[in-house]
C-alpha cells in the first residue's frame, strides 16, 4: 500500500514536472509558427513558416542575427584565449591568490549589468567607441571573462602536472610543452570554455543595450523589439533561435554548472 | 633569488593578470559610477544619494527586486531539492525525469521571459485553456500572471530558469558524497525520515549554498526578466536605474547612478559571501 502511493506520487511529480518543463518551450515553437493564433484557440489553426525565414532574409533581422553571432565568437575567442593563462596561473598559486582571483572574476559575474552597463558606457564612450560593434564586445568581455577564469580556476585546481613535469626533464621548453602537452590535453576544456563564452555574450542584453546605444542590434535586442511591437510570431521565432546554439552547447553548460558554481545567462 | 622569481611567477602573476583584466573593467566601471554619484560625470548634478534614501519609490523597488530574487531562488532551490530527492534514483523514470527537468538549462533569459509571458498573460495560452472549461469568459476575467504587484510570472520565470541549474549541481552532490553518508548513517540506525532531515539534506544545502547565492545575485540584477514580465509600479531595480538614466532631467542622471552603485553593492557582498561559503577554492 505505501509503495502503491509512493509510486502514485512520484508519477504525479513527474508530470507535473514534464507539464511545467516542456510547456514554455511549446509555448514558443507553437508561437513562432502560428499566423493570427486567435483567442481562445487552443492552438494554430494555420502554420506559417514566414518568421522564421525572416530571420534569414530580412536585412535588419539578419544584421542582428549576424551581430550575434559576430560578438558571440569574438567574445568566446578572445575570453578563452586570456582566462586560459589566468586561471592556470591562479590554480598553481596559494590558496589567497586562488580565492582573490575567483572572487574577482565572480565580481565580473554578478555584478548587475545594468550598473556595470552604465560604467562601461562612459569608459567606451571616452575611448571613442560608443555605439560601436567594437565597444560592445570590449563590454562583453568583461562578464564572459568571469565566467571562464573560473571554468579554467576550476581545471587547473584539479590537474595533474605531472606530465608536464615530464616533458620538461625531457628537455621541451616552455613552448613546446604547451603546445605538445598542454593544449591537446585541454582540448575538450577549451572547447567547452568557448561554446561556455559565446553563450555568455549571445544571451547578454543590458550590457548591449548600454554600450550599444541603440546602434548596435543584437539577436536578443531584436526579439525585445518585436514583442514590444506586439510581433508574437516573430519574437517567438527569434527566442527560439537565441535557445537553440544553446541546446546544441548543452553540455557545456553542465561544465559551467559543475566548475563555476555561476549561472549562465 | 630563487624564492623571489618563484613568488613574482606564483602570486605576482595571477594577480597582476586577474588586476589588469578583471579588477581594472571592475574598478573603472565602478569608478565611473561614483563619480556620477557625486556629480563628477556624466551630466549630473550632485546630492543625489540623500534624494535616492529619501526616495520612497527606489525603496519600492529595493522592495520588489529582492521579493523575486528570494522568492525565485527559494522556489528554484526547493524544487531542485525535491526533484532531486524523488527522481535521483536508477530506475527507468528517474533518468527521463531529469533529462526533462534540465531542459530550460539552455535557454537564455530573455527567451525564458517571452515563453512565461505567452503562457501566462491574460491572452496567453492558460487564460485559453480557463476559457475553454468556461472557468473564465475572456481574457480580463483571467487572474493577471503578468505585470501583477506579486510579480508571479517574474518569479515562475526564474524556477523555470534556474531549477535545472541548481538540479544538477544537487544531482552530482547526491553522487558524490550521497551514498556512502547514508549507508553510514542507516548502519547506525537512522531512519529514512532521518538520513534525510539530518544527513541527505543539510549536505546537499552546504554543497549548494555558493550557487544559490549565485542564482539569487544574478535574478536581482537580471534587466530581462523585469523588462518583459514584471510591474511598472513598483519598478524593479534594475528597470528603476534605466528610467532615471533616460529621464531629460540631470537630477534623475545623478540618482541613477547612486541606485546602480547600490545595487552594485548589493552584488559585491553577495560575491564574498560567495567566496566565503566555497570550500573548493
Amino acid at each position: 500500500m505505501t509503495v502503491d502511493r509512493g509510486s502514485l506520487a512520484r508519477t504525479l511529480a513527474f508530470i507535473a514536472l514534464l507539464l511545467f518543463a516542456t510547456a514554455p518551450l511549446l509555448m514558443l515553437v507553437a508561437t513562432s509558427l502560428a499566423r493570427g493564433w486567435f483567442y481562445p484557440a487552443l492552438s494554430p489553426t494555420t502554420i506559417d513558416t514566414s518568421a522564421w525565414r525572416e530571420l534569414f532574409t530580412d536585412a535588419g533581422r539578419r544584421d542582428a542575427l549576424v551581430n550575434s553571432v559576430v560578438l558571440g565568437v569574438c567574445t568566446a575567442l578572445v575570453a578563452t584565449m586570456v582566462a586560459l593563462p589566468l586561471g592556470r596561473a591562479a590554480a598553481l598559486s596559494t590558496r589567497a591568490v586562488r580565492r582573490s582571483v575567483a572572487l574577482l572574476a565572480f565580481a565580473a559575474v554578478a555584478l548587475p549589468p545594468v550598473a556595470l552597463g552604465i560604467g562601461l558606457q562612459l569608459t567606451v564612450l571616452t575611448l571613442g567607441l560608443g555605439g560601436s560593434l567594437f565597444g560592445v564586445f570590449l563590454a562583453h568581455l568583461v562578464p564572459t571573462l568571469g565566467y571562464l577564469t573560473l571554468v579554467f580556476l576550476g581545471v587547473f585546481t584539479r590537474w595533474d602536472g605531472r606530465l608536464e613535469e615530464s616533458a620538461a626533464t625531457l628537455g621541451a621548453n616552455g613552448f613546446t610543452r604547451w603546445r605538445l602537452v598542454l593544449l591537446p590535453l585541454l582540448r575538450r576544456p577549451i572547447v567547452d570554455a568557448m561554446a561556455l563564452g559565446f553563450l555568455v555574450s549571445w544571451a547578454q542584453v543590458a550590457l548591449t543595450l548600454l554600450v550599444g546605444g541603440g546602434a548596435v542590434r543584437t539577436l536578443p535586442l531584436d526579439v525585445l523589439a518585436m514583442l514590444q511591437a506586439g510581433q508574437d510570431q516573430r519574437a517567438a521565432a527569434g527566442a527560439l533561435a537565441l535557445a537553440i546554439p544553446a541546446l546544441l552547447v548543452l553540455g557545456a553548460s553542465r561544465v559551467a554548472a559543475r566548475n563555476t558554481s555561476a549561472v549562465v545567462a | 633569488m630563487n624564492t623571489t622569481s618563484s613568488f613574482v611567477r606564483t602570486r605576482a602573476v595571477p594577480l597582476l593578470l586577474a588586476g589588469a583584466l578583471l579588477g581594472a573593467p571592475i574598478a573603472v566601471g565602478v569608478g565611473y559610477l561614483v563619480a556620477g554619484a557625486l556629480g563628477l560625470v556624466g551630466n549630473t548634478t550632485p546630492g543625489g544619494l540623500s534624494r535616492v534614501l529619501a526616495d520612497g519609490a527606489v525603496l519600492r523597488s529595493a522592495v520588489l527586486s529582492l521579493w523575486i530574487a528570494s522568492v525565485g531562488t527559494l522556489l528554484a532551490t526547493g524544487g531542485a531539492l525535491a526533484v532531486a530527492l524523488l527522481f535521483g534514483g536508477d530506475r527507468r523514470l528517474d533518468g527521463v525525469a531529469r533529462r526533462i527537468a534540465t531542459l530550460p538549462l539552455p535557454v537564455p533569459t530573455v527567451a525564458a521571459a517571452i515563453a512565461v509571458l505567452l503562457l501566462l498573460s491574460q491572452s496567453g495560452w492558460l487564460s485559453r485553456v480557463a476559457t475553454r472549461l468556461t472557468l473564465v469568459s475572456g481574457p480580463s476575467e483571467f487572474p493577471a500572471l503578468v505585470y501583477d504587484p506579486f510579480a508571479i510570472s517574474v518569479i515562475t520565470a526564474v524556477v523555470w530558469k534556474e531549477l535545472p541549474f541548481l538540479l544538477l549541481l544537487a544531482l552530482s552532490l547526491l553522487s558524490l558524497r550521497g551514498a556512502s553518508l547514508k549507508d553510514a548513517a542507516r548502519t547506525l540506525g537512522a531512519t529514512r525520515w532521518q538520513v534525510l532531515r539530518r544527513v541527505t539534506l543539510p549536505m546537499l544545502l552546504r554543497g549548494m549554498w555558493p550557487s544559490i547565492i549565485a542564482v539569487f545575485v544574478f535574478v536581482l540584477g537580471s534587466l530581462e526578466l523585469p523588462l518583459v514580465l514584471a510591474p511598472s509600479a513598483p519598478l524593479a531595480l534594475p528597470m528603476l536605474i534605466q528610467e532615471r538614466r533616460q529621464a531629460l532631467d540631470m537630477a534623475s542622471h545623478g540618482e541613477a547612478y547612486v541606485i546602480a552603485l547600490l545595487a552594485t553593492v548589493l552584488a559585491l557582498l553577495a560575491a564574498v559571501a560567495h567566496e566565503w561559503r566555497r570550500d573548493d577554492a
